[in-house]
């Protein structure tokens, strides 16, 4: 029940053990080993492990990769509690078969990253080509190839023009600009005669001869649209060869477009070829997607594989923080005691080794770990998350965890999500068998929802008063829960002192570990100053209150009064003991008093457990009212069960949040701010840090 | 007469839920939005991000239950409402702190918890110190929440 006490280890042993030893160490799982600082560079070399870290890391990359290539296909369904799933049990006889296995599984991991690629590069390949299909697909009809210039007499322009075009607004353009073009000299050879129709290709082909009454003579040509939408139009236009640079500067003005990538073939041939290659990188990804497929079964084989690449990885990490010589090398770190004797005894059996345990030294930063029973324990990280003990601080969690149910369960305060609260943690403790933080986490709320269901029967709350509105509004009945101790909604003043009373006591726990640290560390006549004088301030402040609503002949008051004044000089005299002039040291003591305010406001904030228990029942009952006010017989019922259902779902949700954020607060900075300072580290064995599979150590 | 003092009374209880609502959903929009983009990155830490969220949505609670508490002792919930325009104007006075300090600590709130999701996005370990750093504002509302709740449930006490 307490910080478990470290030792420090020390091992020399040859270099060529150094992959064993390391091993051992990962396998045993009980040294936290700290970073080495080299102490000479001339001495000692680091390992060159440098490329297989690197090497790894490509590995694990690949392997995680994989993985969720073949989690999507085997469409492993992943619900919301699969992430307190603990890890499969791996007896050590199948992990070193399996590590026997482990090439085999890499390259089971890289065919399916060639596979992967292999899909994303024909995707990307058949996006291409899709676009470059879609560019030809207008000139399918066209029986041409696209690069066609003409014959010895004529001259053909294949290309396109931007919006619709007809024949005859497109002969309308081509005669107004081209006789803004050549309007002004009409030298222009005239063949307006001799145009005939050597190409007689479709029923579209138009013939707009040019017209004779004009001035100007405009060269014969003849178009056939080869596809035509709002946005673009392409065309064929065939004229004679001679007018071929008057009939393509005209074109441009219009706004004529050569195509970027003609064909030297018809289009048809091209589309053929397109379509053929998409359909090719189509059967090329089914292929490799049946490849992938197959692999499915290979799943525990790539979980096991990354979770070997990582201890691997995470012992390569640890060879690198080594100091190497010659022919040795020096590993240090921490050994919880009661391990040490054993673990040397271990290490010494097998290899040729040094291994010196140590007390560490007062300066050092110990990693801490809290040793407590399975009552206790379940709050320990959130004494970590706070902040890691030192070896200066008391293990604050026997006392914390008995406040943190009881504040949790005030809150709360009601039976109903109390035991669900309990049956849900429960059930998952039970049927995912969470391991490390989240079982604790599990076990706390598991805690948590009992104590949320004590309280919930002294303030008789069950689902707010579900038990009242239903047996009220359905039954005819006037059954109700009645509170074993009193309903805080009618008599929400009593819960107010109940819960500032709840924090004095807190609070005075808090002195009290502060007290028995300053005890055990031997700052006897300190321990009395800081808190025994406290404690006499608090006591007459008590006396005080208990005569104001107590009618007794006794002097309460009196005693009291002058308790609590004797506290204050006692205060005054001894606070500023630290400051090295006199007056200094009165100033200290007389500052010291100002701290009243600083109990007063923390008793409090307390508070806050009368305001968060009062929400959960009275939002409980908004919603039994809701539920129970609409509609009339069997209509009702249907109305009332899921306003009941989504309602408290919500309520649940919210006061549990509330609860559990508040009471932290309430041990962060109330309780912990009377005796605990933490600054230290928390202790992180050298392990098979696994995700998977967690394996069993044969001893 | 009657019937001023419980228009005043109910307005008093309106803005208790409306104002402490606002200052909630502006709250818990702005954490929610923040969170969005670490959600893309990680969306492993959808739960803590998820306590961020809701921390400044507890005001629009606080300010629904003293609604709820002025309806129940004014008798609006089954009952005959009669109130003197004195009664109705200390309902609607009682529910003056709640209603302006739950919608403003919901605000200052959330500008905390915007920058606890920070907090997680970078060091997610220490999400713990942003969900506390966020009880510290949220402390405010509950004694805005307590003065009411005192206020409207002693009222009727003084039987004027």
């Amino acid at each position: 029940m307490s910080l478990v006490p470290m030792k420090r280890i020390e091992i020399i042993a040859m270099q060529r053990d150094a992959k064993k030893i390391v091993e051992t160490l990962q396998r045993q799982g009980v040294v936290d080993i700290s970073d080495l600082t080299p102490c000479a560079p001339d001495e000692t070399d680091v390992a060159p492990t440098s490329p297989s870290i690197a090497q790894l890391d490509r590995h694990i990359a690949t392997t995680t990769v994989a993985i969720s290539a073949i989690e999507d296909r085997a469409q492993v369904k992943k619900s919301l509690l699969s992430g307190f799933a603990g890890r499969s049990e791996m007896p050590f006889d199948v992990f070193s078969r399996e590590v026997k296995r482990a090439d085999d599984y890499l390259r089971i991991a890289l065919s399916i990253e060639t596979q992967r690629r292999l899909i994303d590069s024909e995707r990307l390949s058949i996006s291409h080509t899709y676009n470059r299909l879609q560019q030809i697909l207008p000139w399918q009809s066209l029986d041409i190839p696209m690069q066609y210039k003409g014959t010895d007499k004529t001259a053909v322009f294949i290309g396109t023009l931007q919006g619709l075009w007809t024949d005859l607004s497109f002969d309308d353009a081509f005669r107004e600009s081209y006789s803004n073009l050549f309007g002004a000299d009409s030298s222009d050879p005239s063949h307006a005669g001799d145009s005939d129709s050597t190409s007689t290709k479709s029923a579209t082909v138009s013939t707009v001869l040019a017209d004779p009454s004009a001035s100007i003579h405009f060269p014969p040509y003849v178009i056939e649209w080869i596809h035509t939408t709002n946005m673009i139009s392409c065309l064929c236009l065939m004229t004679h060869k001679s007018d071929a640079n008057a009939v393509e500067a005209t074109l441009r003005q219009i706004g004529f477009i050569v195509p970027t990538d003609p064909t030297t073939h018809p289009p048809k041939h091209r589309i053929d070829r397109l379509r053929a290659r998409i359909k090719a990188s189509e059967a090329l990804i089914a292929e490799a997607d049946a490849k992938l497929t197959s692999y499915v079964e290979d799943l525990p084989s790539l979980y096991f594989l990354l979770d070997y690449l990582n201890m691997r990885m995470e012992k390569y990490r640890i060879l690198d923080h080594l100091l190497f010589t010659q022919k040795a090398f020096v590993l240090s770190g921490y050994v919880p005691s009661h391990r040490a004797e054993d673990f040397r005894a271990k290490l010494e059996s097998k290899f040729d080794i040094v291994v010196e345990i140590d007390e560490p030294s007062d300066d050092e930063v110990v990693p801490a770990q809290f040793s407590n029973n399975i009552l206790v324990s379940p709050v320990e990280d959130i004494v970590m998350t706070y902040s890691p003990p030192t070896r200066k601080d008391i293990d604050p969690n026997p006392v914390m965890s008995f406040f943190y149910y009881l504040f949790f369960g005030v809150m709360l305060s009601d039976a109903g999500y109390g035991l669900l609260l309990t049956l849900g943690t429960f059930f998952v403790l039970r049927v995912k068998k969470p391991e490390g933080a989240k079982r604790k986490s599990m076990l706390m709320f598991m805690y948590c929802g009992m104590s949320s269901v004590l309280w919930g029967l002294l303030f008789g709350s069950f689902f707010g008063n579900a038990v009242y509105a239903i047996g009220h509004n359905f039954f005819n009945s006037d059954i109700a829960l009645s509170a074993f101790w009193f309903n805080p909604v009618e008599d929400p003043m009593k819960l107010l002192i109940v819960s500032m009373i709840l924090g004095f006591i807190h609070i005075l726990a808090g002195l009290a570990l502060k007290f028995v640290n300053m005890f055990r560390q031997g700052h006897r006549l300190g321990a009395f100053f800081d808190v025994g004088l406290w404690w006499v301030v608090f006591a007459g402040f008590i006396l005080i209150i208990l005569n104001m609503v107590m009618t007794t002949s006794a002097p309460l008051g009196t005693i009291g009064k002058w308790l609590a004044i004797g506290g204050a000089i006692g205060l005054v005299l001894t606070q500023g003991r630290r400051n090295p002039s006199i007056p200094g040291k009165l100033m200290g003591g007389i500052a010291s008093l100002y701290g009243i305010s600083g109990y007063f406001s923390d008793i409090l904030s307390y508070s806050r457990l009368m305001a968060l228990g009062l929400v959960t029942g009275i939002v409980g009952e908004v919603f039994n009212t809701i539920g129970t006010s609409l509609g009339s017989g069997i209509v009702r019922v249907f109305i009332f069960i899921p306003v009941f259902l989504f309602g408290h779902a919500i309520n649940l949700g919210i006061s549990a949040l509330g609860a559990y954020v508040h009471t932290n607060r309430l041990q962060y900075v109330e309780f912990f701010s009377k005796f605990y300072e933490g600054g230290g580290k928390a202790y992180q064995p050298f392990a098979s840090a696994t995700k998977h599979f967690k394996i069993k150590e044969e001893i | 007469m009657g019937f001023l003092g419980i228009i005043l009374a109910l307005t008093g209880a309106a803005l208790s839920v409306t104002l402490t609502c606002i200052g909630s959903a502006k709250g818990v929009g702005m954490t929610a939005e923040a969170s969005a983009p670490v959600m893309i990155d990680d969306p492993s830490k959808f739960s803590k991000l998820l306590i961020l969220q809701l921390m400044p949505g507890t005001q629009g609670l606080y300010g629904l239950v003293v609604t709820v508490m002025v309806m129940l002792n004014i008798g609006l919930l089954g009952g005959s409402p009669d109130l003197s325009l004195t009664e109705g104007l200390l309902y609607f006075f009682a529910c003056m702190p709640i209603a302006i300090g739950g919608l403003i600590s919901a605000l200052m709130q959330a500008r905390v918890t915007v920058t606890g999701v920070n907090i997680v996005a970078q060091k997610p370990s220490e999400s713990g110190k942003a969900i506390v750093s966020a009880t510290l504002v949220e402390f405010y509302a509950l004694l805005c929440f307590i003065a009411s709740m005192l206020m409207v449930l002693n009222i009727s006490r003084l039987g004027l």
